[in-house]
Formats: C-alpha cells, sequence, structure tokens
C-alpha cells in the first residue's frame, strides 16, 4: 500500500509520479481518499511532483460552469495555473499548479452526509487532481489495458464494460504479461513512446466466472463507488504475476464486442483510425490549450503504433483455440 | 466519408479555434472540441488546412496553391472547402493574408475528409474515464 500515515499528521500516498500529501480535519474522509489513492499502487522510483491536499469539512461557494470538463457528477474550469470544481453532491475544490508543486483545498460541507455517492464525488475530485498533476509531467492518463508478449505491446482500446479486462486477464493467464486492465500513463520519450502501470489488481465484472476462475469475486470490494466491478488481486487470475511497470508499446487493438458472432475477427486499422482509437481512451478537456497538448502528443506516440480490430463473440473465451487465434492475431499484425 | 455539402463557400477562410489538428501517416486527423466529431483527412486536404491554420487565407489564393501542387480540379477542392464549412470546421474572416509556406512533397490527389460516425463524449464519466457517465 502506497498511503501511510506519518507523524506529522499529513497523509502521504504515491500515485506514479506524483507525491500527494494529504491534510484533513475528518479522519474518516482522509481515510476514504487515501483509499482511494491506494489504487495507485506500484511505486514508482523517484516522484518528481508534490501535491498538497487540504481537505475541509466546510461548504465553498464556487461558480463552475465546467468549461475545462463536464463529468457526470462533476464540473471543472480552469483560468490559467487555477482550477475550480464542484460536484453534484455538494463537494468543491480549488487548486493550482506550481513548476513542482500543486496545491489543493477540497471542500466536504459539514451537513453533506458522506454515504456512497459522496465517496464518488471524491474519488471524482481525486481522479481530476491526479490527472492534472500527471499532464504537468508529460504523462497522458490513458483508460486502457496493456498486455506484453515477445516484444510486442498492445494497448487494448474499449470503452467502459467492452471487454479490456476480461481479455487482459484471459491473456495474463496465456502467459502475456500485463502493465493492468484500466488506468496507464503513456508519454513520448524523445522517439520513443513509453507506457507505465499505475494500478497493481484487475477490475473484473463478477460475470466473469463465466470464462475462468475468480475465486470468491462477489466477496471482494468493489472498484469505485460507480461500478460493480471488484478489485481482483492479480494473484488471484494467474498463479505467477503477470505484472509489468513499463513496456514500449507497439500496437493500439480496438475491441468490439459483438454479441451476434462466434469467435473472434481481426482486421487492420487504417492509419488514420489508430489516433481517434487512442484518442477515445482519453479524457480530452474543452479547453483548447489542454486540448491540444494531449492531440498533439498522443498523435506522436499514435504514429509508431500499428492498430488492429478485433471484434469478439460472446463465445470467444470458451475454447482455447479463440484465445489462441486471438494471440496469433495480435503478434502477426 | 462526408457527403457533398450545399454549403456556401465564403470568400476567405481560417481554421476555427476550437478544432485541434495532429499528422498521422497518411494526413492528419482534426479533431473539433465543440462538435467532439474527429476528421481524418489524406495529404492533399491536410496540406490545404495548413494554409489557413493559423491564418486567413482567400479561397481563390487556396485554388492557386491547390494548381501548383498539381491539382488541376478546382471543384475538387470548392467541395472539400464546402465540406469543412458545412462542418464548421473553418469560418469566414476578415481579409486574407499571405499563404503561409506549406511543404508538400506527395502526388497530388484530390483532398478527402473522413468523419469518425462517432463523436467523443461532451459528458465523461471522470477525469480519468471518457466513457458516458451510468446513470446514477
Amino acid at each position: 500500500m502506497a498511503a501511510l500515515l506519518s507523524a506529522s499528521r499529513a497523509l502521504h500516498a504515491s500515485c506514479g509520479p506524483l507525491e500527494i500529501v494529504l491534510t484533513a480535519e475528518d479522519e474518516r474522509i482522509a481515510a476514504v481518499a487515501l483509499n482511494h489513492l491506494s489504487l495507485f499502487a506500484p511505486a514508482w522510483p523517484a516522484r518528481t511532483r508534490t501535491i498538497n491536499v487540504q481537505m475541509l469539512r466546510n461548504s465553498c461557494a464556487l461558480e463552475v460552469s465546467g468549461t475545462y470538463l463536464r463529468c457526470g457528477q462533476m464540473l471543472a474550469d480552469r483560468d490559467g495555473a487555477r482550477y475550480a470544481v464542484r460536484t453534484s453532491r455538494g463537494l468543491a475544490a480549488q487548486g493550482h499548479c506550481g513548476a513542482r508543486t500543486d496545491v489543493w483545498v477540497v471542500y466536504v460541507p459539514e451537513d453533506v452526509e458522506f454515504g456512497e455517492p459522496e465517496v464518488g464525488a471524491l474519488e471524482d475530485i481525486f481522479s481530476l487532481i491526479c490527472t492534472v498533476g500527471w499532464r504537468q509531467e508529460g504523462w497522458i492518463p490513458v483508460h486502457a489495458a496493456a498486455v506484453a508478449k515477445n516484444g510486442t505491446c498492445a494497448v487494448l482500446c474499449a470503452p467502459s464494460g467492452g471487454g479490456k479486462s476480461t481479455l487482459t486477464a484471459a491473456l495474463a493467464r496465456h502467459g502475456w504479461q500485463t502493465l493492468g486492465d484500466d488506468k496507464l500513463l503513456l508519454r513520448r520519450t524523445g522517439v520513443d513512446v513509453r507506457l507505465r502501470a499505475l494500478l497493481q489488481t484487475f477490475n473484473l465484472d463478477p460475470q466473469t466466472r463465466r470464462w475462468f476462475d475468480v475465486g470468491d469475486i462477489d466477496g471482494l470490494p468493489r472498484y469505485s463507488a460507480f461500478t460493480n466491478k471488484r478489485r481482483v488481486a492479480v494473484g488471484t487470475i494467474c498463479a505467477r504475476s503477470p505484472m509489468i511497470e513499463s513496456a514500449a508499446p507497439t500496437h493500439v487493438v480496438r475491441i468490439v464486442r459483438d454479441a451476434h458472432a462466434s469467435g473472434i475477427s481481426a482486421s487492420p486499422l487504417r492509419p488514420g483510425d489508430v489516433l481517434p482509437a487512442l484518442l477515445r481512451q482519453i479524457v480530452i478537456p474543452a479547453d483548447p490549450a489542454a486540448a491540444r497538448w494531449i492531440v498533439r502528443e498522443t498523435g506522436a506516440c499514435a504514429s509508431k503504433l500499428r492498430g488492429i480490430e478485433l471484434r469478439i463473440g460472446d463465445d470467444a473465451y470458451a475454447s482455447a483455440a479463440w484465445l489462441g487465434a486471438i494471440e496469433e492475431a495480435i503478434l502477426c499484425e | 466519408m462526408i457527403s457533398r455539402s450545399a454549403a456556401v463557400l465564403p470568400k476567405t477562410v481560417t481554421l476555427r479555434p476550437t478544432l485541434v489538428a495532429t499528422v498521422v501517416e497518411d494526413g492528419a486527423v482534426l479533431l473539433d472540441l465543440d462538435s467532439k466529431y474527429f476528421y481524418a483527412l489524406n495529404e492533399s486536404a491536410w496540406a490545404v488546412v495548413q494554409l489557413f491554420e493559423t491564418t486567413a487565407a482567400s479561397v481563390d489564393a487556396v485554388l492557386a496553391q491547390c494548381a501548383r501542387w498539381g491539382s488541376k480540379d478546382d471543384a475538387a477542392v470548392r467541395a472539400f472547402l464546402e465540406q469543412l464549412t458545412e462542418q464548421q470546421i473553418v469560418e469566414e474572416c476578415g481579409a486574407g493574408d499571405p499563404l503561409p509556406q506549406v511543404p508538400f512533397n506527395g502526388e497530388w490527389c484530390s483532398p478527402v475528409m473522413r468523419r469518425q460516425a462517432e463523436p467523443l463524449q461532451n459528458i465523461v464519466t471522470s477525469a480519468f474515464d471518457p466513457s458516458i457517465p451510468l446513470a446514477e
């Protein structure tokens, strides 16, 4: 676990290149924040940005219209280096990005009962704090899975519930290594492209048990307040951990689930479709300056990757032969 | 592919500030931050767009430049500019600026723009997850 309680009452969490320092008036709310941040488990050898977060138990009347980002339960505005955030549950935040340090204040109104919706709102705020920090460090957060074998590293792209985790788990059981099934960081480093892992657990739907043994998945903690997926230790899926922390991606795989098809079919993506496939896994703020940087950097990364579309039928994992066909499609493209 | 439009072509055009572009192997990809649609442009189309990416260009000057690049069909370039106008990728502006130097070393073909079928989500699940939010 990356979070530690220090003697000074400041709470520390490592989230990839970020060192997050929390101070909180309410220990329960601090614990919720730390629990969320503890998802980002692989501690990087060096943290290059510090984010100081003060959590206050009072209201803050912020006018926020969503000019930077509009989420289901949260709006965010940006004015230069300053951010203002408001959630539908009344939680709010203000932040300022500095050269090496960001400062945030998170407001949780005193009269708010801190139930599951408020946990979700707090998770939303911390997701924003982290994504802003990662981008400041040159990393693009990508909501995708990645698998690697024999010098091939494929970024698996699909919307939520689109089969990223299931395919990752299936390939991990087939000898592939993985950087995770849900959250990655991507960046260009000179002429190379780098992917880093952020999570060391899989987020699997209990229905995955249809295809392989995932133990007592119903008894596991939910990954987030908004989903039925469970946080599953990788060891539950594979006896030998297939996790790796970093890889150079070679492929983008667009997963299309087709309930009416049988087995799998694979076809190459046109070069002009590789970038959109990747960008669909990335939150692009409405703010043109932020969007321009993300699109340009992702474009530079995508230009070095080959694209495949995998159309996966409902029975694709029922037979080892189909899994072999998936593996062949990725390795041979 | 976008069907040929009946949009009225202005005399001068410039790329709207909500468009962001990046170069890909066979042209470029544009993202409209307002509509959230992606557009894949072939090399000729990307060369044309660069003529007014950061400045204003008169349509006549654009047509003349395309002819120097090898275009023998003004109508195809006009149709492309009409598509850009109809999709609100470009807007009319004042007087045209001098055209910027845009390198184009490929073989000229008709400019083609292909809009991706589905736009990005306007409202996303979270700052990390661009999926459509689940109902509460």
